[in-house]
């Protein structure tokens, strides 16, 4: 072994070896029909997970996602159900809400300088009030029969809900790694310092992956009210738990400065296999956060050993 | 004596929390009611107790997010003992073995692994109540004698802050321990080059932050007459947000438990306060969120104001 | 950049590899036991263990696969997820007991349309295209009985403080409703506003408990519609030594509850056996599945006298008090 390993063995590994169990013992995870359950029940969780990770590779973190998204997908179902706005349309406003729950973290965390587990600890319990606020605490229904088509249709196989978890995984991407903006991205991850001193506009940059990680959320309340055609003012609760550990898991380290969304993605899918695969063997979801519990644990240690490897050789 | 009192990071809180406390005293007779003030003192020595074992890991630098979970363990174990017939002092010793048990786990994680805190923490969260749920089968250990009970009720929450608070408070400004403590959440570097063994100082942390939560399990499974899996579900945040209000720096190196203490008052005496006022539950978290943000606003303001000398 | 992409086609390669081979591997349609499945709400609760307790007898009982399986949190999209995965899966009946009666309807239909029979017991979704609904009482039905029970203790009149768990948890809100209506017939009854949501943590229920009866000290009842209230309120009843002063009632487990029923903290609660109706539930979706529809009227051994209408199948609820405690061992 003579290469360098890249940071997604860790989590590759896991995911190989969750995918090459569950396949030889479970005849059901041989099929496409649970490969595509697999995928669209992993839409959410993809979305929230690819903001999460521009966040963490500035080096912050963001707990305000899972309450950003209940409070965008009353938003947005009240405007369709009293406001009668169009889907269109509302959605639109569904992602600028995002965008805003965002903004104002990202403003209290570049501008003000509030450490962001601090600021987005604020917005988690703030943003979920507002949510109760604005539905009176009961959930939303009788919304338009075209969110059912697009929760749960499919094109050539591949399940709707997927589609734009994997244009938010691969946008992530390409800002990550093609453009300036992603360089300044990890650039301040590295160092403030530095990045403040190469000439770089921290406080924009800092702002900018927080206003994504919002504006995603708000993607991600469109699929969740999509799939019950009803908005819940408890939707989103406990996710951006789910979505860390997807980022921590596909080898994105936390101090920032360094990120992968393929790593990411492969987090997601190793989070529905374990999740489908704990189901298929008919135990009840407490065992899922035993087993996640454990990948993680697994899948930093490999981590470890890749990046001693790495730094034996270079 | 002015420098020393603009310097302290924990006045913003202190000046708050009289303030509230004096507001309320005069303004409001429920909340002077023996009954009122019991309750609020026993909520806020459960939530003190886990701000102080979350300051000694914070002072170091690092973070744990798995106190709720150890205090759910610790105190299931404590009922399971009781019930199957241990006199509750030795169940209760046993329980807060436990809490340090899991608190050194993280700690060896962290130090022997060199994992990072929040992710080893996030983990334990998990895996903790995870392992709680399936080897209690959910069940709750109810019938627990009144002599155990009695711990949690009346003032002995707070009394146990109070002790717990003020032993730190002098061992951190006293002892060896307490110095590295602080030395290694300032600058892990410096201190291990100075010769402080950091790995040793950051399990005793964990350790610590362990037993103080199981501590509050068992004093919250004695009020709530009840030790059961789901105690404590999601007060790692609370805990967290008091570690905050009380003036703590997230990153390490100052803040004290003293501030902690603080923090967790302001907190349950503001949802006590908004209670008794007849504002609806669900709204609280529009209080607290903003209560984290002035908090840490002001303690950036006073930050950069002492940068500025 | 090489070793990205040689990453991504090893795992591309192995994953479509076995994709593969098991597309080409022949579905074996010999050995198949009949496969139901009950979703609950969340996984862990006593009552889902008791729930589950119930399942697992009728599995042995009718020699057919019963799975149980519950979300981590009360949500809705989690129980949409597992529900997808059944369909997957090509269970031959699903049960489902819908954190959100209406979220619940989309995927319902498309189970049905794949030819999976779906039941909900425990809580409904009557909007849905469920065949039937297998309870002791519907969650509205329930708030009503507790209510009255409540208002019957304190001769109607005097002020009333329901407790909740979450604010968005769409079965105790019902429960809540039922209250609300059943009150609304006692003219001396004022419910006390705004009502207490503790989020189904004990210690929140006990000091919230507390503190209610200090802003409020004429209140004279408690109407709990989640399951750690009840016993939470008669903890706090206790300790404030105003045990016999004011009537609780609830729908919690009586072994989460019977130490505060023996000592009249805690007046009454409204419930059924959860495993009997698991295990009912589980037989009669068996029966249907052979073709037999559930008879209103019949007696069935264990459970008692059944009704049938309307696609609601209800079983006999019991009321619980300090007289008849010691007989439930759930």
């Amino acid at each position: 072994m003579k290469t360098r390993l890249p940071p997604e063995t860790g989590v590759a590994v896991v995911a190989l070896l969750c995918y090459t169990w569950l396949a030889s013992f479970l005849p059901s995870f041989r099929t496409g029909a649970t490969a595509s359950v697999v995928l669209s029940n992993s839409a959410e969780i993809a979305i929230l997970a690819s903001g999460m990770t521009l966040v963490i590779a500035t080096g912050g973190i963001d707990v305000s996602v899972g309450s950003v998204l209940g409070l965008c997908a009353i938003v947005f179902a009240r405007l369709m159900a009293d406001g009668s706005w169009s889907i269109p349309a509302a959605a639109a406003a569904c992602l600028a809400a995002g965008a805003t729950c965002g903004w104002i973290n990202g403003i209290l965390i570049a501008r003000y300088r509030l450490p962001s587990i601090v600021a987005t600890l604020a917005i988690f319990a703030a943003a979920r009030a507002g949510a109760y606020l604005l539905s009176g605490g009961e959930s939303i229904s009788s919304l338009p029969e075209g969110l059912i088509r697009f929760g749960y249709g499919s094109i050539g196989g591949i399940p709707l809900p997927a589609l734009p978890a994997i244009a938010a995984l691969v946008a992530c991407a390409i800002i990550l790694k093609r453009t300036a903006y992603g360089r300044q991205i990890l650039a301040l991850g590295g160092s403030r310092e530095a990045s403040f001193l190469s000439g770089h506009r921290v406080q924009q940059v800092e702002c900018g992956v927080f206003v994504m990680s919002g504006l995603l959320a708000g993607l991600a309340a469109i699929l969740t009210v999509a799939r019950g055609a009803t908005a819940i003012p408890d939707a989103g609760r406990f996710t951006e738990m789910t979505a860390i550990t997807a980022v921590v898991l596909g080898g994105t380290p936390v101090s920032g400065g360094n990120a992968t969304i393929l790593g990411t993605g492969l987090g997601v899918l190793t989070i529905g296999l374990i999740t489908n695969g704990v189901r298929a063997y008919g135990r009840g979801d407490i065992w899922v956060l035993l087993v996640l519990g454990l990948a993680l644990l697994v899948s930093v240690e490999v981590d470890r050993w890749r990046s001693r490897e790495r730094s034996t050789l270079s | 004596m002015r420098r020393a009192l603009r310097d302290a990071r924990e006045l913003p809180a202190v000046v708050l929390l009289v303030a509230a406390a004096l507001w309320l005293l005069l303004s409001k007779p429920s909340f002077r009611s023996p009954g009122n003030l019991a309750v609020v003192g026993q909520d806020a020595g459960m939530l003190g107790l886990m701000a102080c074992g979350e300051t000694l890991v914070i002072l170091t630098g690092g973070i744990d997010l798995s106190v709720a979970s150890a205090l759910a363990m610790s105190a299931c174990l404590c009922g399971a003992l009781i019930m199957a017939g241990t006199p509750w002092p030795a169940a209760a010793i046993a329980a807060i073995g436990l809490g340090l048990l899991a608190g050194w786990v993280n700690g060896a994680l962290v130090t022997w692994r060199r994992l990072p805190p929040i992710l080893v923490t996030l983990a334990t969260l998990l895996l903790f109540r995870g392992i709680t749920n399936i080897l209690t089968g959910a069940a709750p250990y109810n019938l627990l004698p009144e002599a155990y009970k009695a711990i949690g009720r009346g003032g002995w929450p707070m009394l146990a802050l109070v002790v717990v608070a003020s032993v730190l408070s002098i061992g951190i400004g006293r002892s060896r321990f307490g110095r590295h403590l602080v030395a290694s959440g300032g600058n892990e570097s410096a201190a291990r080059l100075s010769g402080i063994g950091v790995p040793s100082v950051l399990r005793r942390a964990y350790a610590l932050s362990g037993m103080l939560a199981a501590s509050a399990g068992l004093l919250m499974a004695a009020a709530n007459g009840n030790a059961q899996w789901t105690l404590a579900d999601g007060w790692e945040l609370d805990v967290i947000a008091a570690v905050v209000i009380g003036g703590v720096r997230l990153t390490g190196g100052q803040g004290s438990v003293f501030g902690a203490t603080v923090g967790a008052l302001i907190i349950v005496i503001l949802r006590n306060a908004l209670f008794l006022s007849g504002v609806p539950t669900e709204q609280y978290g529009l209080v607290t969120g903003g209560v984290i943000v002035a908090a840490a606003l002001s303690e950036r303001w006073r930050s950069t104001a002492a940068d500025r000398r | 950049m090489i070793h990205y992409f040689r990453l991504i086609a090893l795992s591309i390669a192995v994953m479509t590899m076995t994709l593969l081979i098991a597309s080409c591997a022949q579905e074996q349609p010999g050995d198949k036991t009949r496969r139901i499945a009950f979703v609950f709400k969340v996984d862990g609760l006593l009552y889902s263990e008791v729930c589950k307790q119930g399942a697992e007898q009728a599995a042995k009982d009718l020699g057919i696969r019963v799975d149980y399986l519950a979300p981590d949190k009360a949500e809705v999209g989690k129980q949409i997820a597992i529900i997808e995965q059944l369909i997957a899966e090509k269970a031959d009946a699903i049960i489902v007991s819908p954190n959100d009666a209406d979220a619940i309807v989309p995927v319902i239909a498309k189970a049905m349309d794949a030819g999976i029979k779906v039941f909900t017991w425990d809580s409904d979704a009557p909007k849905s295209q469920r065949i039937f609904y297998v309870a002791a009482a519907d969650d509205v039905q329930i708030g009503v009985d507790i209510a009255d029970a409540l208002a019957k203790q304190i001769n109607g009149k005097g002020k009333v403080q329901i407790v909740s768990g979450g604010r968005g948890a769409a079965n105790l809100n019902l429960h809540v409703t039922g209250m609300e209506k059943a009150f609304a017939k006692y003219r001396g009854i004022t419910l006390v506003k705004p009502y207490i949501y503790n989020d189904d943590d004990n210690q929140k229920a006990r000091s919230m408990a507390v503190a209610a009866l200090q802003k409020d000290p004429d209140i004279v009842g408690f109407a709990c519609a989640n399951s750690p209230s009840a016993p939470a309120v008669g903890e706090a009843i206790t300790s404030l030594k105003k045990i016999g002063k004011i009537g609780v009632w609830g729908l919690a487990l009586p072994s989460e509850t019977r130490s505060y029923l023996k000592s009249g903290a805690v007046s009454g609660l409204m419930l059924w056996d959860p495993a009997k109706l698991t295990a009912f539930t589980a037989r009669a979706v068996n029966d249907y599945l052979d073709g037999k529809q559930p008879t209103d009227g019949a007696e069935v051994e264990g459970v008692g006298k059944i009704t049938y209408k309307n696609g609601v199948l209800l079983i006999p609820g019991a009321t619980i008090t300090k007289n008849n405690v010691d007989q439930f061992d759930f």
